[in-house]
């Protein structure tokens, strides 16, 4: 590579390859289904009752029937070594990951909007070994208002509607 | 020889292949460089990884970049959009290889001293 003037470079010596006769794609199918919860379990023994909500929860789905294979289930505890369990961090004292949840709230749909693109890039330029960003940009979700009241019964006339086929 | 995490003399970054990880290894030094290229196997990474990767393991070495990369086979458990697994892209299996623990020479620890 020579510099040639300002802001110009001349690159000479580059080898290269016949075109192949394949091009690169991408092929996207249906492949089943999937369903993923989480909740976050406190401690004291916040390790051991994660588990037994676990064991509660296929206890529960086989009483009904419901049984699924070891390659069609999953068990988590972020926090407690997911990311690098069985290789050689049990006992260390440190957690092998942490799970950074951040949001933002407001009146503006358009501001509230901004915030989901700034947080996938770190993903692949911020440090390494930032993972778990499934479902993409987080995008502004309306709030529904809640609000507890008393009415007085006056104003509401009750009405009941019978349908029938 | 004294023992040391292999992140004293490499750095990582990895992430995914379809069902597999790609996790690539960069040397911090030419000595470091030699002493993984002869002592980072493929069997080594696999043994060390087995809790996550299943799979084989198979290593691709660049020299002009002082970078092993190693293809694990089976890490994702389907890889992608089919993964129930927190790190569906593997994107943390670098820094899992790098908390190996190696015998490594002094000179090469001293040659990654800048």
């Amino acid at each position: 590579m020579e510099q040639e003037g300002p802001d110009r470079v001349r690159i000479s010596g580059v080898k290269g390859g016949p075109p192949t006769p394949t091009y690169k794609v991408s092929m996207s199918y249906h492949d089943g289904w999937k369903a993923v919860g989480q909740l976050t379990i406190s401690g004291p023994d916040a390790r051991e009752k994660a588990e037994l909500c676990a064991a509660i929860v296929w206890d529960r789905l086989a009483f009904d029937g419901f049984e699924y294979a070891p390659d069609e289930r999953m068990i988590e505890f972020v926090g407690a070594n997911v990311c690098h369990a069985g290789i050689g961090l049990e006992g260390s004292g440190e957690p092998s990951e942490v799970v950074l949840r951040m949001g933002v709230k407001g009146p503006d749909k358009d501001k509230v909007n901004r915030f989901g693109p700034e947080l996938v890039p770190l993903v692949t330029s911020g440090p390494p070994g930032v993972t778990g960003f499934a479902g993409g940009r987080p995008k502004a979700t309306e709030i529904i208002g809640y609000w507890p009241a008393l009415m007085t019964k006056e104003l509401v006339e009750p009405r009941v509607t019978v349908f029938s086929s | 020889m004294p023992t040391a995490l292999l992140s004293t003399i490499a750095h990582a970054r990895s992430g995914d292949k379809g069902e597999g990880s790609n996790v690539g290894i960069i040397a911090r030094s030419d000595a470091a460089y030699a002493y993984l290229k002869q002592h980072l196997t493929a069997e080594v990474v696999r043994e060390h990884m087995r809790a996550i990767n299943p799979g084989g393991v198979k290593r691709f070495a660049a020299d002009n970049m002082r970078v092993l990369n190693f293809l694990l086979e089976d890490s994702l458990g389907g890889g992608g959009s089919a993964s129930l697994k927190t790190d569906a892209q593997g994107k943390t299996h670098g820094l899992g290889v790098l908390r190996m623990k190696l015998d490594i020479p002094q000179d090469v620890l001293d040659s990654t001293r800048g």
